[in-house]
């Protein structure tokens, strides 16, 4: 099951629109699930999430006008608990342990959170956090130069295969990454 | 046909048991296994019986020395495979996915049968299973084995729409596993063959083939209840593999019609996909390509067989501007799957198969289907047509049709009734049959270029199948037809000067006199050839030898083919008009004077005169010949002499215009003197209508047919008496 992970596009105030490399590989019918972490800002962005599957999460970034998106959300896909927080809320922003006090909260196997607008995903006692980063590369208040990336996973069963798409000068590079539940 | 359906059934006998002796291995298997009924089961003699009817038509099939198939194929035809609980074996041995060599069915099973659980395991990805570090979910890169696994997923969802809705109202269709095959049969298809891809209809074409080896493969179940079967039926029929064996099949049959499905100019995607929006071709060249397969076939259909088979009926169609590939295209690719009931629709499938293994019937298949609803479809306008050809009736019988088709194609094959060279014909590919095509392409070229000579016997030996003969009568067909607009009859060898006396000679109102004539003298023919008939009857039963009983039988069946078949549509009655005050009685007295004498200047006068002041009031006895006692009909018998028939004909003479007919003398009909006026020349009938008789003249015609039929009847009636 594909399911895909990005948030903090900032369309329109500080980006126009997903970069065309990006779009091009977001086609319907290939993912199952989205999960947004949130600051998509409009209603359009939305809209069109909601082209590429039917299935769209989103939580509420400080940015958003909808106010009535979560603060928190917990998804199951497959075997795995899935939690979702925009992080503007998470301080020190990014901190690992202030992130493993909310996945504490939640009770969830994979914690998804955002706001800082750099990819990171790594496994920490068992537990694993993901933060797709700006699907649109917006700055943030701290740096201008951002790289625009997005995470695709790939959950069969107890195992979630990560994608990371990362779009560099003028290519999009993929990683891998595998995470497996004990 | 009934003297071939004793034939067959007649030879069939004698062959029996000299076949039986060829496979001893078999036979005693097979003695054991027909041996247990009659052992365990005395009582259900019924059930054994059907048991050894099943034994039978299996040993029937599989222990043949005929490679050619001659009386499979004959069975086929007339029908009689409908009760076969063979007919999936029949027709992979008619479409040779079975060799001619039985002993060598199995082999080829087999490697059917792995042929195609390769393909599947092949076709079969699981992205999940291979490490690929550089491949990911959303590459759409063509080599990505992702890319090619949302492909194969899409084009999978898009058989499934059309394989859930097969047959809606048959469960078979409705099950599962049913449709899993039948989505994976044509997955694989669609992927071993690229450039056909899958196309909506390919799945109506599958699910009489499944259904088929279901019903016999239950068949097999049923009798093995009962008794053992012999091990090689329990393999040929193993409903383990249903799917395989659909594949097969099936892949063989779209083989032979994937003409129609092709489109030229437009190949799928890699992945499976059509093209959604048509780009224009790299050139000019091949813009005028876009016409495909399937619509020129069709038109060559209608063209060449339809213009030959039923003038009137192409020309009908031409009219109301109904193109044969509005509804035709849909009959090929189904191999007229919507047309019939399923029952009927497999036995026209056995004789389509049975009769060439390119299903060239099905081009006449076509055209006896438009001729079986003619009548409906001459009287309708063109709302009426299109119902009628969008849904095809049910209650037309399909051997009527089948025999039809037959027999169109026969006549077109002795040349009968191809009168021209064939026109462009369609490139029907066969897959493999290249070098087929290659001759066929160079025997065109032949045709026309030589077209008034007839080919030479050698060259008709390589005429392939799919080929017509060349016409031995290249004349004025060719032309007529191309102009379309004149001359079409045909019936005059003088088509150029197209205009006499002023009047071209396709007027509508020449051509159907002539029509007329002719009938009236294919009916006089007709007449005398029945008395001929009796009389030799009566003569020479007693003492009959083979041939005479033969010549009388072909002389009968002249009769019968004589007989016309197309009614001409019957002409709006002339209304009377009655002047203020007249009555009826008053005005059938005129009628009645002036039919009988010579119009003079006067009475023309007056009934222009009538004309004018019409008053509408519909009689539907006017236009009837007056009953037969108004006229008195008289028999001349020979002894009578010329002299008098000349002297009492004009007094009887119904059109009032005997004048200016020049009388035919008489005609010697079966020792009767029959007046004969028919004989009326266009020049004669202009002149009619000049003077505003034309509705006279033509019920005074049919009048006299009438007359010439009873005075006919009557006096053979009072001969045999």
């Amino acid at each position: 099951m594909l399911v895909l992970v990005l948030g903090d596009l900032h369309i329109p105030h500080r980006c126009s629109s997903l970069p065309a490399k990006f779009k091009k590989l977001l086609v319907p019918g290939r993912i199952q699930h989205i999960l947004c972490t949130g600051n998509l800002c409009t209603k359009e962005s939305y809209d069109y999430l909601k082209t590429l599957a039917s299935d769209v999460h989103v939580v509420r970034g400080d940015f958003d006008e909808n106010l009535n998106y979560p603060e928190q959300k917990v998804v199951t896909v497959g075997q795995f608990r899935i939690g979702l927080c925009h992080g503007h809320q998470v301080v020190p922003w990014g901190e690992p342990d202030s992130l493993a006090l909310i996945q504490r909260q939640l009770d969830v196997d994979i914690l998804i959170s955002g706001h800082t607008h750099k990819f990171e995903a790594y496994e920490q006692e068992n537990k694993f956090y993901i933060n797709p980063g700006s699907a649109t590369g917006a700055y943030n208040p701290l740096d201008t130069s951002i790289i625009p990336s997005f995470v695709l996973m790939d959950i069969q069963s107890s195992t979630v295969v990560t994608y990371v798409y990362q779009l560099v000068g003028d290519e999009v590079k993929v990683e891998r990454i595998e995470y497996k539940k004990s | 046909m009934m003297n071939d359906a004793e034939d067959i059934s007649a030879c069939n006998l004698p062959g029996q048991p000299v076949v039986r002796s060829l496979n001893e291995e078999e036979d005693t298997t097979e003695r054991s296994s027909v041996s247990t009924p009659d052992e365990t089961s005395c009582d259900s003699s019924e059930k054994s019986i059907s048991i050894q009817k099943y034994e039978e038509e299996w040993t029937q099939l599989y222990k043949r020395d005929d490679p050619e198939l001659g009386e499979l194929r004959r069975r086929a035809i007339l029908g009689n495979l409908r009760a076969s609980r063979f007919r999936s074996v029949c027709w992979r041995s008619l479409l040779a996915v079975f060799p001619p060599d039985t002993s060598q069915w199995l082999n080829q099973l087999h490697q059917q049968r792995q042929h195609y659980a390769q393909v599947l395991k092949e076709l079969s990805l699981d992205p999940w299973d291979r490490n690929q570090p550089e491949d990911n979910p959303l590459s759409q890169q063509p080599e990505s084995m992702w890319h090619q696994y949302f492909c194969d997923k899409e084009l999978q969802s898009l058989i499934r729409q059309d394989v859930v809705r097969t047959f809606p109202g048959v469960d078979f269709f409705r099950k599962e596993t049913i449709q899993n095959s039948m989505v994976n049969i044509l997955f694989c298809y669609a992927r071993e063959n690229a450039a056909m891809c899958y196309r909506q209809g390919m799945h109506e074409i599958l699910a009489p083939l499944m259904f088929v080896l279901h019903c016999d493969h239950q068949a097999l179940l049923h009798t093995r209840e009962q008794v053992t079967v012999s091990d090689v039926i329990a393999e040929v029929l193993d409903p383990a593999f249903l799917e395989e064996d659909a594949y097969t099949l099936f892949c063989r049959i779209m083989g032979g019609i994937e003409s129609y499905y092709r489109i030229s100019d437009l190949t799928p995607t890699p992945t499976g996909y059509f093209p959604a929006n048509i780009q224009s071709p790299q050139g000019n060249g091949s813009g005028n390509q876009l016409e495909n397969e399937v619509v020129t076939q069709l038109n060559w259909i209608r063209d060449t067989i339809l213009f030959h088979a039923d003038r009137q009926l192409y020309k009908h169609l031409e009219q109301l501007d109904i193109p044969l590939p509005l509804f035709g295209i849909r009959w090929l690719r189904l191999l007229f799957g919507r047309e019939f009931p399923l029952q009927d629709l497999l036995v026209l499938w056995d004789v389509i198969f049975a009769d060439d293994e390119n299903f060239e019937l099905v081009n006449y298949v076509v055209v006896a289907m438009l001729m079986a609803i003619r009548c409906q479809l001459l009287s309708g306008d063109y709302t009426t047509c299109m119902t009628y050809l969008m849904r095809y009736p049910g209650a037309v019988d399909i051997t009527y049709i089948i025999e039809h088709a037959l027999y169109l194609r026969d006549e077109q094959k002795r040349g009968s009734l191809a009168m021209t060279s064939f026109p462009n014909l369609p490139v029907m590919t066969v897959g493999g049959r290249g070098n087929l095509n290659h001759a066929a392409g160079q025997q065109t070229g032949v045709a026309d270029k030589e077209v008034p000579k007839v080919p030479t016997k050698s060259q008709q030996a390589f005429l392939p199948g799919r080929l017509k003969k060349v016409s031995k009568r290249p004349d004025y067909w060719l032309g007529s037809k191309h102009t379309q607009t004149g001359g079409t009859t045909g019936s005059r060898g003088d088509a150029d000067a197209s205009i006499v006396d002023g009047f071209t000679l396709d007027d509508p109102a020449v051509l159907r006199k002539e029509l007329q004539e002719a009938h009236a003298i294919m009916y006089l023919c007709r007449m005398k050839l029945s008395q001929y008939h009796a009389l030799l009857q009566r003569s020479f039963v007693p003492t009959a030898s083979a041939e005479v009983l033969q010549v009388l039988e072909g002389l009968r069946e002249l009769c019968s083919l004589l007989r016309s078949h197309h009614h001409l549509s019957q002409q709006p009655e002339v209304e009377t008009a009655y002047e203020a005050g007249e009555t009826r009685t008053d005005k059938q007295a005129i009628m009645l004077q002036r039919a009988f004498s010579p119009p003079t200047k006067l009475a023309l006068q007056r009934q222009n005169q009538e004309k004018k002041n019409m008053v509408v009031e519909k009689r539907k006895d006017v236009g009837v010949p007056p009953p037969k006692s108004d006229v008195h009909m008289k028999v001349f018998k020979k002894e009578e002499g010329l002299s008098e028939c000349v002297q009492g004909a004009p007094s009887k003479d119904p059109l009032g215009i005997g004048h200016s007919l020049e009388r035919e003398p008489s005609i010697h009909l079966g020792g009767i003197w029959v007046t004969f006026f028919s004989q009326v020349n266009p020049g004669q009938l202009q002149r009619v209508e000049k003077v505003g008789e034309m509705e006279t003249l033509k019920n005074g015609v049919s009048y006299l047919k009438l007359l010439l039929e009873q005075q006919l009847c009557g006096s053979w009636s009072e001969d045999v008496h």
